[in-house]
């Protein structure tokens, strides 16, 4: 072959290469393009990486095979191609490919050979059939490819994930959640934002504010407190509440008659404790034989958030029998303060200030206060400077409770301490009324039942192990009165001292229900009883009297003439609601645990919807429960696997969730009966017995 | 004909034989020795896969192998440690295949559940679980009631040992429940899995207190039962002459036997003030209905209920307070400081609470029970903070009365099982049963029972050797689900539920020794895995050596090609060497 006709041959063969790459480069482009839309369309999986990564190889080859099937025709004529693109060729080049197909001999052919082999020498295939633009184009979808596959992982706005906002057809969910939490301000502590929490745990008074970003029309937040509506601010959804509970905050995004799933969010709400606060010097009552006596205090306070007040008040009691006069005061203190969570206190207190004469005493106790605006304040144990008077012990008369307030209380000072209360009403907070007003009632009861023990007396049976043993038996007292009208009590003394109880225990009544004024006039009414009762020591010996014991020799010999029986009915007792409750939770979970991990969307939208609400169920039991509180989460995070497919995960949170509710109600109920029924073995040993028919030694 | 030729004519002959012999393809009928049948089968075969195909592999080459019953075969090998159920299906001789001693592995040999409970009851399930080879390593156990797991313990092996692991189930509906209890050893593949049935019913159990007197032991321990929803509590407080104070319907006197049956159990308060009518008819509620009846004595005082208590020395005590715990649960106590104790314990008579001193405790009576209290003052000592007075008294009751036998007995063998599996069922008539420790003469009885497999199939009872008892076995249902018994007799209907599962595990692991047994009884032999190709041999050695006279065609092996090929190509070499074409 001649040389001028090889170059022109491989000349056109490199444009025909370069045309194939081209199209080659085409069809790439176009396939990616159309791998472009089936990610915007989410197909053929949402979110699944292979399947978009198959599907976009899939389009390149096709686009390039079918590129390249395409442009066949156009390479078998790649002359024609050269001519449009070299002007100066003038049909020199289409000669020169003719005439080499035909195997041209001659001066003529030889000639536009060699002309047509210097003209490709100088031209450059680069040139005519150009690939760096085509590659751009190319390189420029694949990255858009890019960007539109991994949409779902990259902070982008709802709207080019392709989930319209706004469509009508979209569906309701909720996309994210910040909780900013503003802890109350006399904590000092500075608010913070959580993004997508399971779990908020904040201090009590926090105020809580949620952005909801969720497609929808209305976003409803529901806690233990009816449901309410967020507002919508912009793309997102607005609400506030304040944290004073344990509980839960259960969001859901609506469209029309449509409901997303519910995104729970547990809240533990952690109260803001009392200080602690203890008299470390003495640390014990002190028992002087004169009043030239100094103490040395030391006072120790903490509290977990931070301290307001240091102080130490006392209460100097004179006088004996019911006739005490009491003096109270303040002790000044030299307060240390390291930080504003513990405080050191001291003093030197010299008694002889006081005034004390033999037989008196000071009951001095600590108080510290935190920084709450109604006030949290804490009180040390009571301890007791006394004064000895010649032979002299604890005076007579006190409710001295060694299990509680170590203080001397008596009838005289409940009506002291009910007449300055009533005093103060005006200016106290209501709560803190009542709550000193049930204070009272329980000092109340206390005196009181010194006074029945000292009378040899039990006090009515109480099932309710959370009763106190000062705790009355109306009925059975009412009962009891009867007794006294019909003179059955013929000792003045036991007259005077029950009548004298009665009239306590209507005052600690008239306290109970935050009456104190009520409650003054039998509390007077009850010191004069007693006052009496004491002023008769003889008659006082026969007032202790011991129980008697039953004579059942005279057992059913009396007149039964108005006697008749009793018939009550079966008692029912009553079913734990808690218990209940978790069972039928623990008996859906059993039956969505089968569906709920089984493939198909069908189920799986049911299951994680229905995990969703039982995490809520569970919660509303108990929200305080550190228990249902990791039996909600475990729900939750199954109800999350469920909807994205993660069998295995699914299944242990299911059975998690489930351990966790047996654990709560294995406590509740009784261990059932394990011995099986057998006649035949119990028959063989009663007949063994009846054999046997003697004691063993 | 020279040499050379006549060596080509030979290799054109003989393969011009094999070729008419393969075109011909004649049959040879002739005794020749037949490949034996050996029958491979395991009772767990999820469990087993591996060993099973172990010993499959091990034996196919000398073997025919199959894997279910087939008509022929000559010997069984089964492999695991559980042993088939019926004979029929196991040819001699028999071996049994296991897995290695000290090969890590876990079992478990037994379950215990109830088979009945109530919805308002945590159902103990205690799992006994054998370790071999497991030093160090942990063992998982997990209970799952409907496929969800409700309970799981983990325990560490200190040796082989068989370890008791305590489980709690609690019920969730009423109706039969399946129970699936596996055992995992850590660091290996090694598991086992058993299934259990509980039937969870609704029934209270019924409780008669009667008080002769009034008595405050009686009172605090009626309030208990009355708290507890596991519970009907019918009191009778006789406070006068014929005054009483009753809550429901409870019977007027305690010789009324028919009203007195349908009690599970009788609480008698100040049992010293029972009449001699009284004691008798408590001492037929024990024997003839089996009941069981608890005395709480607060009187040292003699009556005619020594008769039952069988003593009438009693030794009184009072001091400081003491704890008496029941003997099965140590969490459960009692605390008095008034006790009455017999002064000599009866004979046969069990201490259920007071360690060495009898402060409570029971004896037989006939098929009953008699529990007799002496913590005259535990009363005094209810609050939660000094014992678990109501919990005490809950658990003994609620035990005595859930031995109480119902009128009809029905059980059945296994609760849960394969589809075609064989079930036994036992039905009981109590008052024919426990008639015969009434009668003082001897006579007949007759009784008939009913029974069928919903939803129609009949099952055959017949009477077994014990009175009032009788038995019969059905074909467990293709089909899985839930079944029920229904048996009738004696004018009573009682029913009981019948799981049949595909997969159920009910059948018990048995020790080397019983395995070993078992082959050596069949005229095999126990071998570990490590052994397995010593089987082979064994079993040839067993199993007689078969010869049969089969027809054979000799010309059907494609191994004659070689020969074939062979002599030809002799021929064409020796005709070529000769210089032919």
């Amino acid at each position: 072959m001649q040389p001028d006709v090889a170059s022109l041959l491989a000349f056109l063969a490199r444009v025909r290469r370069r045309l194939a790459l081209r199209a080659a480069i085409d069809g790439a482009a176009v396939g990616a393009a159309v791998a472009i839309i089936f990610a915007i369309a989410n197909w053929p999986s949402r979110g699944a990486t292979v399947s978009a990564v198959a599907a976009l190889a899939a389009a390149v080859v096709v686009g390039i095979v079918v590129a390249i099937l395409v442009t066949a025709n156009r390479r078998r004529q790649v002359a024609t191609v050269i001519e449009g693109r070299v002007p100066a060729s003038r049909n020199l080049i289409a000669t020169a490919a003719e005439l080499s197909t035909k195997e041209a001999r001659g001066s003529v052919p030889e000639l536009v050979f060699g002309r047509a082999a210097r003209l490709v020498d100088q031209t450059d295939p680069a040139a005519i059939v150009p690939t760096l633009g085509a590659a751009v184009v190319a390189a420029a979808a694949f990255a858009t490819w890019l960007l539109v596959a991994a949409r779902s992982v990259l902070p982008v706005p709802a709207a080019l994930r392709g989930v319209s906002t706004a469509g009508a057809s979209a569906e309701a969910g909720i996309q994210s959640v910040d909780v900013t939490v503003v802890p109350p301000t006399y904590t000092g502590r500075a608010a913070q934002t959580l993004r997508d929490p399971s779990r908020v745990t904040v201090l009590g008074g926090s105020a809580l504010s949620l952005v909801v970003r969720a497609t929808g029309e209305i976003v409803t937040m529901e806690t233990l407190a009816p449901q309410d509506t967020l507002a919508k601010k912009g793309s997102a959804f607005a609400g506030k509440l304040v944290a004073d509970a344990d509980g839960y905050i259960a969001l859901q995004a609506h469209r029309g008659d449509r409901a997303s799933a519910r995104r729970l969010i547990g809240l533990t709400v952690l109260p803001d404790s009392l200080p602690h606060v203890r008299v470390v010097t003495p640390g014990r009552d002190e028992r002087f034989p004169d009043s030239h006596r100094t103490l040395s205090l030391t006072v120790e306070a903490n509290d977990d958030i931070g301290l307001a007040s240091l102080t130490m008040r006392y209460t100097k009691v004179s006088g004996s029998g019911e006739r005490f006069t009491f003096v109270e005061g303040q002790v000044p203190l030299a307060v240390t303060k390291s930080g504003d969570r513990a405080w050191t206190a001291r003093a030197t207190w010299s008694l002889e200030s006081l005034g004390l004469e033999p037989g008196d005493m000071v009951v001095y106790r600590a108080i510290a206060a935190d920084r709450r605006p109604n006030g949290g304040s804490a009180e040390s144990d009571s301890y007791i400077a006394e004064i000895l008077a010649a032979g002299g012990v604890a005076a007579p008369g006190f409710a001295a409770d060694v299990e509680e307030e170590r203080y001397a209380v008596s009838q005289q000072m409940v009506i002291v301490k009910t007449e300055r209360l009533i005093a103060r009403r005006a200016t106290m907070p209501p709560a803190e009324f009542a709550d000193q007003s049930a204070q009272l009632a329980a000092e109340q009861r206390k005196v009181r039942a010194e006074f029945v023990f000292m009378l040899g007396g039990e006090l009515a049976d109480a099932p309710d192990v959370a009763a106190s043993m000062t705790d009355i038996n109306e009925e059975e007292e009412a009962g009891r009165e009867s007794d006294i009208l019909a003179g059955y009590n013929a000792n003045a003394g036991h007259v005077a001292l029950i009548r004298g109880i009665r009239s306590m225990s209507r005052a600690a009544a008239s306290l109970d229900t935050t009456d104190p004024t009520a409650a003054l006039p039998h509390e007077r009414a009850a010191l004069d009883q007693l006052e009496r009762a004491f002023s008769h020591s003889r008659i006082l010996l026969r007032a202790l009297a011991s129980r008697e014991k039953l004579d059942l020799s005279r057992r059913l010999t009396g007149s039964l003439t108005d006697a008749i029986g009793d018939s009550r009915p079966v008692a029912e007792p009553t079913q734990s609601s808690e218990s209940v409750t978790l069972r039928r939770i623990l008996s859906d979970v059993s039956a969505l645990g089968d569906s709920a991990t089984r493939p198909g969307d069908r189920v799986r939208v049911h299951g994680d919807s229905a995990l969703g609400a039982l995490a809520e169920r569970a919660l509303r039991v108990d929200p305080s429960s550190p228990v249902l509180q990791e039996v909600s989460a475990d729900l939750a995070r199954a109800a999350t696997a469920v909807s994205a497919r993660r069998t295995e995960d699914a299944a242990a949170g299911l059975d998690q969730a489930s351990r966790g509710i047996v654990r709560i109600l294995r406590r509740e109920l009784p261990r059932a009966p394990t011995r099986t029924v057998d006649v035949e073995g119990r028959r063989m040993k009663g007949a063994l017995v009846d054999a046997i028919g003697v004691s063993k030694p | 004909m020279t040499r050379g030729s006549a060596v080509r004519l030979a290799c054109r002959l003989i393969a011009a034989t094999i070729a008419l012999g393969a075109i011909i393809d004649p049959a040879v009928t002739s005794a020749r020795p037949s490949k034996r049948v050996v029958f491979v089968t395991t009772a767990d075969s999820a469990r087993d896969r591996r060993l099973e195909d172990a010993v499959v592999n091990a034996l196919q080459r000398k073997f025919v192998v199959a894997r279910s019953p087939m008509a022929g075969s000559s010997a069984t090998v089964v492999v695991g440690d559980k042993l088939p159920t019926s004979s029929d299906d196991t040819p001699t001789p028999a071996f049994v295949v296991v897995a290695d001693s000290n090969q890590a592995g876990v079992e478990i040999d037994r379950v215990e559940a109830p088979s009945t409970a109530t919805l308002d009851e945590r159902i103990p399930v205690r799992a006994l679980v054998s370790a071999r080879a497991s030093a160090g390593r942990s063992v998982e156990v997990t209970l799952r009631a409907g496929g969800a797991v409700v309970d799981r313990v983990t325990s560490r092996v200190r040796s082989d040992s068989t370890l008791s692991l305590p489980l709690s189930f609690v019920p969730v509906a009423l109706g039969p429940v399946a129970l699936r209890i596996s055992a995992s050893l850590g660091g290996t593949e090694s598991s086992d899995v058993a299934d259990a049935m509980l039937n969870v019913v609704d029934k209270r159990r019924s409780v008669l207190f009667y008080d002769p007197r009034p008595s405050w032991m009686s009172t605090f321990v009626r309030r208990a039962l009355e708290r507890d929803p596991q519970f009907v509590v019918t009191s009778r407080v006789v406070t006068s002459r014929n005054i009483s104070t009753n809550t429901g319907q409870p019977p007027a006197t305690l010789v009324d036997a028919a009203t007195l049956g349908t009690f599970d159990a009788v609480v008698v308060g100040a049992p010293s003030a029972l009449s001699y009518a009284d004691v008798g008819g408590l001492e037929a509620f024990m024997r003839r209905r089996g009941g069981s009846v608890i005395f709480l004595l607060d009187d040292p005082a003699p009556g005619p209920f020594e008769r039952l208590t069988r003593t009438s020395a009693w030794s009184s005590s009072r001091g400081t307070p003491g704890v008496f715990a029941l003997a099965r649960d140590d969490s459960t106590t009692l605390r008095a400081g008034d006790v009455v104790v017999p002064a000599t314990v009866p004979a046969a008579a069990t201490i259920i609470a007071g360690g060495r001193k009898a402060v409570v405790w029971e004896n037989a009576v006939g098929a009953g029970r008699l529990i007799v209290s002496g913590a005259r003052d535990a009363w005094q000592f209810r609050d939660a903070g000094s014992s678990t007075f109501d919990r005490f008294w809950r658990t003994l009751i609620a035990d005595a009365a859930a031995t109480a036998p119902p009128p009809l007995i029905v059980e059945t063998n296994p609760a849960l099982a394969k589809p075609g599996e064989t079930v036994g069922l036992r039905a009981t008539l109590r008052d024919v049963a426990l008639s015969a420790d009434a009668a003082s003469t001897t006579g007949t009885v007759h009784a008939s029972v009913t029974a069928t497999l919903e939803p129609g199939t009949r099952v055959r009872m017949w009477p077994e050797g014990n009175i009032g008892q009788f038995s019969g076995v059905v074909r467990a249902p293709r089909q899985p689900g839930v079944y029920r018994f229904t048996v009738a007799g004696g004018g009573r209907t009682a029913e009981m539920p019948l799981i049949v599962s595909a997969d159920a595990r009910t059948d018990a692991p048995v020790s080397r020794a019983v395995s070993t047994a078992w082959a050596t009884s069949r005229g095999g032999r126990l071998f570990q895995v490590r052994d397995i190709a010593k089987l082979s041999t064994a079993l040839d050695a067993a199993m007689e050596q078969r010869s049969e006279r089969t027809t054979w065609h000799p010309f059907r092996a494609a191994w004659w090609i070689v020969p074939f090929v062979l002599v030809l190509s002799a021929e064409w070499w020796l005709r070529r060497r000769n210089g032919l074409r």
